[in-house]
């Protein structure tokens, strides 16, 4: 991986200055000039350090891709000259399946987001003890916290989406409480986190063996939160965003508001993320927008391959294949993301041909986006 | 009876008997002048470099059955002892030469309509600023007011011209001032105890007495200060030294006599030069200015601060200058007497003496001690390190700011902190990690805060805090709460309480359940005040870093102006009174220098018990000071600062 000898004051200047940092919690905890409180992450003081693991772990610095991809799928890198517009990797990245998939008969008794899939195989995950702890995100969507769940009954008091950005990679600094393998549901921007932590040996980031990925095209800044609870939403059990409005839903009470107000919050980090889907997970779920009750769910990693296969065989996961009709748009919307925000660095700041703006990627992948 | 802190000989006043030497500082001679002049009532506002003048006269009241107060501001001390002045007592009022500014409205208003017992106000200046943010001469306020003023040079002066402005203020009926400066107050000297008056007085405002303030009363004080003149002619406070008639003449004020006194015998020049000291800058005796301005060539101008009794003297040249012939004048006005700061800032000394004195008489003058080159000089100066002020060891202060500090990073915005005067002031410098935007004085804090809350419709969108110590509460800020309150400000007040008044000696407040002479008192309290004042309020640790944090953050945004009551004792207090646990690095965690730390206890955090162990190249704890506080136990990001036995 190609690391950059700066630290924390550039990290300062190329990343929180700019309004850039995605809360992913990467570099928070570990030395106390950075700070977090609840959503919020700051640099509290200035750290002299010329050269830091601040800077070296950060999804908003200098970012390999290509070299990271290779890291987690070994010879399943992907090849962008050899790529054609149909080339599902080309767009969704490293995928060994693809489908329909929701938590099965024999998950247990809790109510996901959509199809549960994430709960479920979490759950699966620390049962068989292939880990010890899983690192989520709990609390109702207007108090969300990170939480590492080492129990089935904290996994399942974690379900639903909560759209505030939280730090949540910061415990990977707090002494784990005698956990040593772990799972991690996070946003893309913190996969591409931990896989840099666990590039430079940082914190327990060595310790996460299964690594779940949601798909994400944005998450909501701290003022978001203050204005829910401003608009009497404070307590409100799940929140969805729809195709055309938002759903905030408190018991059998469902309320409807605008998005656009929403959209409001949305962190700049957001505009400039290339990864909707969570490249370096070993599995990456998001909804369908199309059957609420089911999940897309991508599988990536031999080790998340394994880990659905078994899943399937005892009935914790159900699957069905991706309606061919549905993937264009999936494609699409991942595709125009990708396109846009290569299109939005390049603008900022034209660099050496395989850098464009925080990302080293090949000219290959490059020159794919920029022309189709 | 306990707390003396930088109290030399108080004892001495109480044990011994008239006529007995004692070596007193000229804070407790002044508390003995009092004391002899039969005080009986005394109020304070503590601030360096007065504070022992009443912290004496506490520790000594039962004694001598008089009253005593630490109030909770200046000018309620001042009124205070009008009061007992007007029921025909005589009464002290003392304060640093800022509180003179707070008391200035009540007594420009007094001494109109005068008064009746002796009153007799100690104000001390800080030239230099050594224990004071701002450096200033209060004769200027003095002579503004129309109050007479006594300046002494020497502790033994300084108790006796307490002593005498008591009968000086029932001879005229008016107030009295006697202004202090840091090297009188401070320093020590031998003086001859005299007796203590024992006439007993009964407090009688009669009814048809008044005391008030009208325009027309102006003539009266003008007639008083003439009184006063003619008495200060007589006074055994003015003086000459030296050459009886000489060309060059130095005219003296304060301590500036003695540096006068000792650059003229260093140059041996007692013969050929003159001292004019005049003890009584206002209102100068005219006739003995004139008589040693007559004869005189070169008059040079020895004084603290600003040019008071210069520009006096030069008035009087001015209006006789065809009689005294031609003199020329050497002194701050002019830019010719100057120290390191340049004229008419920092302090007096006798090398600036005797530096204007080479100059005029040519006289060589070998420095008895070892001479150095610029370059030895210069190399030695960098050598010194900065003087650098630091918050002491375990100060609760210290965690309140990096609370702060860190609640306002992650609130983004440029949250503007507002300061105000205390230790806390130090929050405008590396100790306080440079957090305070604004300084001033007493309560400004909170009433800048405030009006930059109304900034809105101009565009101001930052958070605004405002940090006051707990005295400074009682003592300026409360007024402007209620402004805030009554004009809907919006930022939050942190109060910081430690339950003492911790700068100025730890003297006690309304807050603190004590009085001034170590009596149980009601605990005026500041949560109870903020929430009849209709505030959000909350206490919390600052000592607890993460909760600390959440209030801030909390309080910050909810609307309108909110009070947060960070409490923690003074740890200087609070070590005196219980042992602390010990504290200890594990120096094999310790990270030092690499990233992810890089120093943080001793760098940045800064308490003067976090210490470098070179030769281990870790931090360690200076076990001697450390007071066991344990934040930076919590700071610590590898865990290697622990509580000995957790080891
Ligand atoms: C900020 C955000 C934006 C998203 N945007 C999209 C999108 O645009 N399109 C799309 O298809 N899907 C998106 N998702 C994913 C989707 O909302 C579901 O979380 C996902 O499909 C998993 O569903 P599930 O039924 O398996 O959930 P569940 O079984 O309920 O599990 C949800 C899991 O997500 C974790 N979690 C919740 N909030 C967060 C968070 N903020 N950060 C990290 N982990 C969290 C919980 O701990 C829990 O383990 C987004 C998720 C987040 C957090
Ligand atoms: S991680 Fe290292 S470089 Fe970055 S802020 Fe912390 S100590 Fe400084
Ligand atoms: S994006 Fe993550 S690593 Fe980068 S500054 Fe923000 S919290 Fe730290
Ligand atoms: S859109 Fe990207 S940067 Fe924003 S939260 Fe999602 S993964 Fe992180
Ligand atoms: S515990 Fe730490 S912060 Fe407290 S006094 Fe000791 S060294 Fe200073
Ligand atoms: S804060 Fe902790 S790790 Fe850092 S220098 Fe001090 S003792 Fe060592």
């Amino acid at each position: 991986m190609k690391v950059l000898p700066k630290g924390a004051p550039q990290l300062k200047e190329e990343v929180f200055g700019p309004g850039l940092c995605t809360a992913c919690g990467g570099c928070v905890g570990y030395c106390p000039y950075i700070k977090a409180v609840a959503d919020r992450v700051a640099m509290i003081y200035p750290c002299n350090c010329e050269e830091g693991q601040c800077y070296q772990v950060c999804p908003r610095t200098l970012t390999d891709l290509p070299f990271l991809r290779a890291r987690v799928f070994g010879e399943r890198a992907l090849e962008f000259d050899k790529f054609n517009q149909d080339s599902l990797e080309a767009v969704l990245g490293v995928c060994r399946a693809l489908y329909f998939a929701r938590a099965g008969t024999a998950a247990g008794n809790f109510q996901g987001q959509y199809g549960g899939v994430t709960t479920a195989l979490m759950r699966y995950a620390l049962t068989t003890g292939k880990i010890d702890g899983a690192l989520l995100v709990g609390g109702k969507p207007a108090q969300p916290r990170p939480v590492l769940a080492t129990t089935i009954q904290q996994v399942d008091a974690c379900t639903g989406t909560k759209y505030a950005a939280l730090p949540t990679l910061s415990m990977l600094y707090q002494p784990t409480q005698n956990t040593s393998c772990l799972g991690i549901v996070g946003r893309p921007c913190q996969v591409t986190a931990l896989r840099k932590m666990q590039q430079v040996g940082a914190g327990a980031a060595g310790q996460v063996k299964l690594t779940i990925g949601l798909f994400c095209f944005w998450s909501l800044g701290p003022e978001f939160i203050p204005w829910l609870i401003g608009k009497g939403l404070g307590l409100i059990d799940k929140m969805d965003i729809t195709v055309d409005d938002v759903l905030f839903k408190k018991g059998e009470e469902a309320i409807r508001q605008n998005l656009a107000e929403i959209r409001s919050f949305i962190k700049p980090s957001c505009q400039l993320c290339y990864d909707p889907v969570a490249e370096l997970a070993d599995l990456a779920v998001g909804s369908t927008e199309y059957e609420a009750d089911w999940n897309t769910l991508l599988v990536r990693s031999r080790n998340g391959e394994d880990l659905v296969k078994e899943a399937l065989q005892q009935g914790i996961l159900e699957v069905k294949p991706y309606p061919k009709e549905r993937l264009p748009l999936l494609k699409q919307a991942v595709l125009a993301k990708k396109q846009r925000v290569l299109q939005a660095l390049k603008a900022e700041k034209e660099r050496e041909n395989s850098r464009v703006g925080y990302l080293n990627l090949s000219p290959a992948e490059i020159n794919f986006y920029l022309k189709l | 009876m306990e707390r003396v802190g930088n109290l030399v000989g108080w004892q001495d006043i109480v044990r011994e008997e008239p006529g007995k030497r004692v070596l007193l500082n000229g804070n407790e001679a002044m508390a003995r002048g009092a004391l002899e002049a039969g005080v009986h009532f005394v109020s304070a506002y503590p601030g360096s470099p007065s504070s022992e003048v009443t912290d004496v006269l506490a520790q000594v009241s039962e004694n001598f059955n008089f009253y005593v107060e630490w109030s909770v501001n200046e000018i309620v001390a001042l009124e205070g002892a009008a009061g007992a002045s007007f029921a025909g007592l005589r009464a002290l009022c003392t304060m640093k030469a800022d509180g003179l500014n707070v008391a200035y409205d009540f007594l420009t208003s007094m001494n109109l309509g005068g008064c009746r017992g002796g009153l007799v106000l100690v104000v001390a200046d800080d030239p230099f600023g050594h224990s004071s943010l701002k450096e200033y001469d209060s004769r200027f306020l003095a002579a503004a007011a129309w109050v007479p003023a006594l300046e002494p040079s020497t502790v033994q002066e300084a108790r006796d011209m307490v002593k005498w402005a008591f009968y000086l203020s029932e001879q005229i009926k008016g107030p009295v001032m006697v202004r202090s400066v840091t090297r009188v107050s401070h320093s020590r000297g031998i003086i001859t105890l005299g007796d203590i008056e024992q006439t007993v007085r009964e407090a009688d405002f009669r009814p048809t007495r008044q005391f008030h303030t009208f325009t027309r009363f102006h003539q009266e004080v003008r007639e008083r200060l003439k009184q006063a003149e003619e008495l200060f002619a007589v006074s055994p406070f003015n003086f000459s030294f030296g050459a009886e008639k000489a060309d060059l003449t130095i005219f003296t004020c304060g301590p500036g006599w003695l540096y006068a006194k000792e650059a003229l015998t260093s140059l041996q020049l007692e013969d050929q030069v003159k001292i004019v000291r005049p003890g009584t800058p206002f209102p100068l005796p005219k006739q003995f200015i004139l008589s040693h301005l007559n004869g005189a060539k070169k008059v040079v101008f020895i004084e603290e601060t600003r040019p008071f009794l210069e520009e006096k003297v030069l008035a009087f040249y001015a209006l006789h200058s065809e009689n005294l012939g031609q003199i020329k004048f050497y002194g701050k006005a002019t830019g010719h007497v100057s120290g390191i700061r340049g004229p008419e800032c920092g302090e007096m000394n006798t090398d600036i003496v005797r530096e204007v004195l080479i100059g005029l008489t040519g006289r060589p003058y070998h420095v008895p001690i070892v001479s150095l080159t610029k370059e030895e000089k210069k190399s030695l100066q960098a050598s010194l390190p900065p003087r650098d002020y630091m918050l002491c060891p375990g100060c609760p202060h210290r965690a309140s700011f990096w609370v702060v500090k860190s609640a306002l990073a992650l609130e983004g915005n440029n949250g503007i902190v507002t300061g105000d005067i205390g230790c806390y002031s130090m929050g405008a410098m590396e100790t306080g990690f440079n957090l305070f935007n604004t300084l001033h004085c007493m309560g400004a804090g909170a009433g800048i805060a405030g009006g930059l809350s109304k900034l809105g419709a101009y565009g101001f969108k930052q958070p605004v805090v405002t940090m006051v110590g707990d005295s400074t509460f009682y003592h300026a800020v409360i007024p402007a709460l209620i402004n805030g309150r009554w004009n809907k400000a919006n930022y939050l007040c942190i109060v910081l309480d430690n339950g003492v008044t911790a700068m100025t000696g730890h003297q006690p407040h309304p807050g603190s359940g004590k009085n001034a002479v170590g009596e149980e008192a009601e605990v005026v309290s500041i949560e109870e005040i903020a929430k009849s004042l209709g505030f959000m309020v909350k206490v919390s640790d600052p000592f607890r870093y993460n909760q600390a944090i959440q209030d801030v953050l909390e309080f910050i945004r909810m609307p309108g102006l909110k009070v947060l009551i960070f409490r923690q004792p003074c740890a200087l207090a609070a070590s005196r009174e219980q042992k602390r646990r010990k504290v200890v690095v594990r120096q094999e965690l310790c990270r030092g220098d690499a990233c992810g730390c890089m120093r943080f206890c001793t760098a940045v955090w800064g308490c003067p018990a976090n210490v470098w162990d070179k030769e281990r190249e870790a931090a360690a704890i200076d076990p001697a000071i450390c007071v066991g506080c344990g934040v930076c136990i919590d700071l610590c990001p590898a865990g290697a600062i622990v509580w000995e036995g957790d080891e």
